[in-house]
């Protein structure tokens, strides 16, 4: 203790000169302006937000305004970017669509977003309202928003809803205001019976628009999604058929020789469908026009070209062909003629899909006995693999290019259908009533 | 030359003299060792645990009575052995720990997890429930050292892994699970594989595809090479705790430069702590002093010869990464770095109407408006409470410009 009693002048100096050296050099290095941050990492996770049931305005609607909430907090949640804070765990209560919120009780339940509405019915018509608040900083987002429609509407309007919030929240377009038709598959394994059939993208409002007396398999939804193009066997051969999906009528596209014509997709604006057409045993591609009727040949060797995808512009498409000895991918420039390889990893790559944004291209991949749903930019780089399983294949993406839907099959289980975020999480089954495969989205619906 | 001999010899001799009379070289030392005491940590359920069988004392170490319990635990032990050939510790060491250390990790609720080890036989499960009260008599039986382990064990896994569960209040679980309960038809595997994803989405750092796996040090990789903030006193020390503290700044004094600017406004007794002191009560008094005190620069020129340190910036910034979710972000908007800027109060804490966009660059409109948003939210919810800022330096950090660029994350 003595020597401590002793050192204090030695202290003394040592921060004496600190302070003439060292000191100075800190405040000449500080900054006259604000303090500048740079942020670099993040986290990534679901934003908690609430949604209690919509206000009715009027006793007809008390029947939608629970209803309605739960479609919206069901599409949010699915989505895996948000995460819906239960009802009961609500302190706050929406008991006014126009009264003031009251911020500091969901911020106590520590939801940063909050989705209020209103619902009334006047007769056959319903009358949707919504506000969506930033509960962290207690202001509205946007404006609010008045649906109008047929009562038989209310889902639709409950997913419109939906994309607009999520269109708020995450800087994007929505995709729940849309369709998916697919392949619904039932009865034993020998005798599959195969519906085309087509669901909201939550999978309600199941339809099936085949009456499953032939095979049918690859529906795809027109750019504007009023017409359907699958493949049937209804002649005992595969032949294209294009189906009005308001009508149900239905015709065999053109004229088609050969022993197959299969993997149709209509071109960016709906007037041309490209297909598959194995002929003497060589399969190509071809362009058809729906209106003259014109064909034109786009490939033409020994190989097997198939599963084109158009580009969102038109110029291009994508597709898969073995003629290197396996399935890859091909991008084929429809001015030139021009087929480019992109995919050059290990194992096969097949039914590519290019991106409503044109950025990526969806593709099935299989390597050491696993498939593969994975997303690639248009010149083959940034390959990612999003899920892996027995089986997994043809993927769709939904409208806004950010989910991708496809058909998951177990080994010695039925397919069915499942959706992935292009980051590749929030993987999950999209529910259907039986077994299912070969999903198409349609786009936004009018 | 026999003076100068005589002379360096009487000097010799009296500076070997006052060394062993007056302990020169020892001092150092004797002084060095009372610093470091060893320390051990005791929770209070570990201090509960063993207050308990002292009061009790008189009874357990009567051997009588473990003898008397002996055949109780015994009969649970009998059909226990067979298929685990240690009886003896188990059934002395069960009733303990049975509900804290194996199945706290898993999960918070005490009773649950340990259906889960021991979900066959039904018989010593209702008696280990009715063990607790019987336990805390067995304890004492073992030596010492055996009945405290367990009781450290559930102290050291309570601590770190309770704190961040609470927060999940919100039940999504059920909505993820029934996505993956439906695909466990086939491959076990499989099934495990999807929960896992499902259980990543709601705290990850990175993006975790079914396709590729990260293990699971990815997360507490960036928390570990992050740089650890060094807590400073914010008040001058007292001049007996100063003398204490002495052997710790000489060693550390070359590699940390912080602890010497706060001498320096030590130094500067009157200054800093009236000012304070009068802030206080004109915040007190006031209420509504924090933004109006913010454009007052007077009492800061006093304290301009500090400065922050690299540390303290760094925690403003971790704290703010901590609430920056960009799972929520488009791809286009993972494209825009936005700057922000903001004014704090003396509190730390964020005034939201001077929260404003700078700059934003890339993506497009709605992108830029997402980013902004985003970075707002991370700078109010996690400034919500104050970050933990230096008030003397209130100069240095009341106007904060931040730069969100999620280059980095949008790979992941």
């Amino acid at each position: 203790m003595t020597a401590l009693t002793a050192r204090p002048p030695f202290r003394a100096l040592i921060l004496a000169l600190a302070a003439l050296f060292v000191a100075p050099a800190i405040a000449l290095a500080q900054d006259d302006g604000p303090l500048r941050i740079e942020i670099t990492e993040g986290v990534i996770e679901p934003v908690p937000y609430a949604i209690p049931d919509f206000v009715p305005e009027n006793s007809n609607g008390r029947q939608y305004a629970a209803s309605i909430a739960r479609v919206v907090a069901g599409n949010l949640s699915g989505t895996g970017l948000l995460r819906e804070i239960p009802a009961d765990a609500h302190i706050g209560r929406i008991t006014s669509f126009d009264s003031p919120v009251q911020f500091s009780d969901w911020r106590a339940i520590n939801a940063e977003a909050l989705v209020t509405g209103a619902v009334a019915v006047n007769g056959d018509n319903i009358t949707v309202k919504f506000r969506l608040f930033d509960v962290v900083s207690g202001q509205q987002l946007g404006d609010g928003l008045q649906l109008d429609g047929g009562a038989d509407n209310w889902r639709r309007m409950a997913h419109r809803v939906s994309d607009a919030v999520y269109t708020r929240l995450t800087g994007e377009g929505g995709y729940f205001d849309s369709r998916v038709v697919f392949i619904a598959e039932s009865g034993p394994r020998e005798e599959r019976r195969k519906q085309v059939a087509i669901m909201d993208q939550d999978g309600e409002n199941v339809r099936f628009i085949t009456d499953g007396s032939a095979l049918a398999f690859a529906p795809r939804f027109s750019p504007t999604g009023d017409r359907i193009l699958f493949t049937s066997y209804e002649t005992g051969f595969p032949r294209i058929y294009l189906m009005d999906v308001a009508t149900r009528e239905r015709e065999m596209i053109g004229d088609q020789p050969g022993t197959m014509t299969f993997a149709p997709r209509f071109s960016p604006d709906g007037q041309s469908v490209v297909y598959s057409l194995s002929v003497a045993g060589e399969t190509n591609l071809y362009l058809l026009d729906l209106e003259s009727g014109q064909r034109t040949q786009l490939t033409d060797n020994a190989a097997i070209d198939t599963a084109p995808s158009f580009s969102p512009d038109g110029r291009s498409l994508v597709f898969e062909s073995d003629r290197e000895g396996t399935s890859q991918l091909y991008i084929l420039s429809v001015e030139t003629g021009e087929a480019e390889r992109i995919s050059f990893g290990q194992g096969r790559y097949s039914t590519p899909v290019w991106s409503p944004r044109g950025d990526l291209i969806a593709f099935t991949k299989s390597h050491g006995g696993r498939f593969h749903i994975g997303v690639m930019r248009t010149d083959g780089s940034n390959e990612r693999l999003l899920t892996a399983s027995f089986l997994d294949e043809g993927p769709t993406w939904a409208p806004n290019g950010r989910v991708i839907m496809f058909t998951r099959e177990q080994a010695g289980g039925d397919p069915a259908l499942y959706s992935v975020d292009i980051t590749g999480r929030n993987l999950r089954r999209v529910p259907t009533p039986g077994a299912a495969s070969d999903p198409s989205w349609s786009p936004l619906l009018p | 030359m026999n003076t100068g001999h005589k002379v360096s010899a009487v000097l010799h001799g009296g500076l070997i003299l006052w060394v062993m009379l007056f302990d020169l070289f020892d001092a150092p030392d004797s002084v060095a060792l009372p610093a470091v005491t060893d320390v051990a940590l005791v929770s209070t359920e570990d201090f509960a645990a063993l207050t308990r069988p002292r009061e009790g004392q008189p009874e357990p170490e009567s051997e009588p009575d473990p003898v008397a319990e002996a055949p109780e635990p015994e009969p649970e032990a009998e059909p226990e052995p067979e298929p685990e050939p240690e009886p003896e510790p188990e059934p002395e060491r069960e009733p303990e720990p049975e509900p804290e250390p194996e199945p706290e990790p898993e999960s918070e609720p005490e009773p649950e997890p340990i259906e889960v080890p021991e979900p066959t036989t039904a018989e010593p499960e209702p008696e280990a429930r009715s063990d607790p009260p019987e336990a805390e008599v067995i304890a004492p039986t073992p030596t010492p050292d055996a009945s405290l382990r367990p009781v450290q064990r559930q102290a050291d896994r309570v601590a770190p892994d309770a704190a961040p569960e609470p927060e999940p209040e919100a039940e999504t679980a059920p909505r993820d699970q029934d996505a993956t309960d439906t695909d466990p038809s086939a491959d076990p595997a499989e099934s495990l594989s999807e929960q896992d994803e499902t259980q990543r989405e709601a705290a990850a750092t990175e993006t975790v595809t079914e396709a590729t796996r990260i293990d699971e040090d990815e997360a507490p990789r960036r928390t570990a090479t992050a740089p650890e903030v060094s807590m400073r006193p914010q008040r001058r020390p007292d001049p007996a705790q100063r003398a204490e503290d002495e052997p710790a700044p000489q060693e550390t004094a070359e590699a940390e430069p912080e602890p010497e600017p706060e001498p320096d406004t030590e130094s500067e007794p009157d200054g800093p702590s009236s000012d304070a002191i009068s802030d206080a009560l004109a915040q007190a008094l006031g209420g509504d002093g924090a933004p109006d005190e913010s454009p007052a620069g007077a009492e800061d020129g006093a304290e301009s010869a500090a400065s922050l340190s690299q540390s303290e910036i760094d925690r403003l910034r971790l704290a703010v990464e901590e609430c920056w979710n960009v799972g929520i972000l488009s791809s286009d908007a993972m494209q825009v770095v936005v700057t922000i800027s903001f004014e704090m109060d003396r509190d730390a804490r964020p005034l939201p109407d001077t929260i404003t966009l700078v700059e934003a660059e890339g993506g497009s409109q709605s992108g830029q408006l997402a980013a902004f948003e985003a970075g707002r939210r991370a700078i109010e919810e996690c400034g919500m409470n104050g970050f933990a800022l230096p008030s003397e330096l209130y100069d240095q950090w009341r106007l904060v410009e931040m730069t969100f660029n999620p280059a980095r994350m949008s790979s992941r």
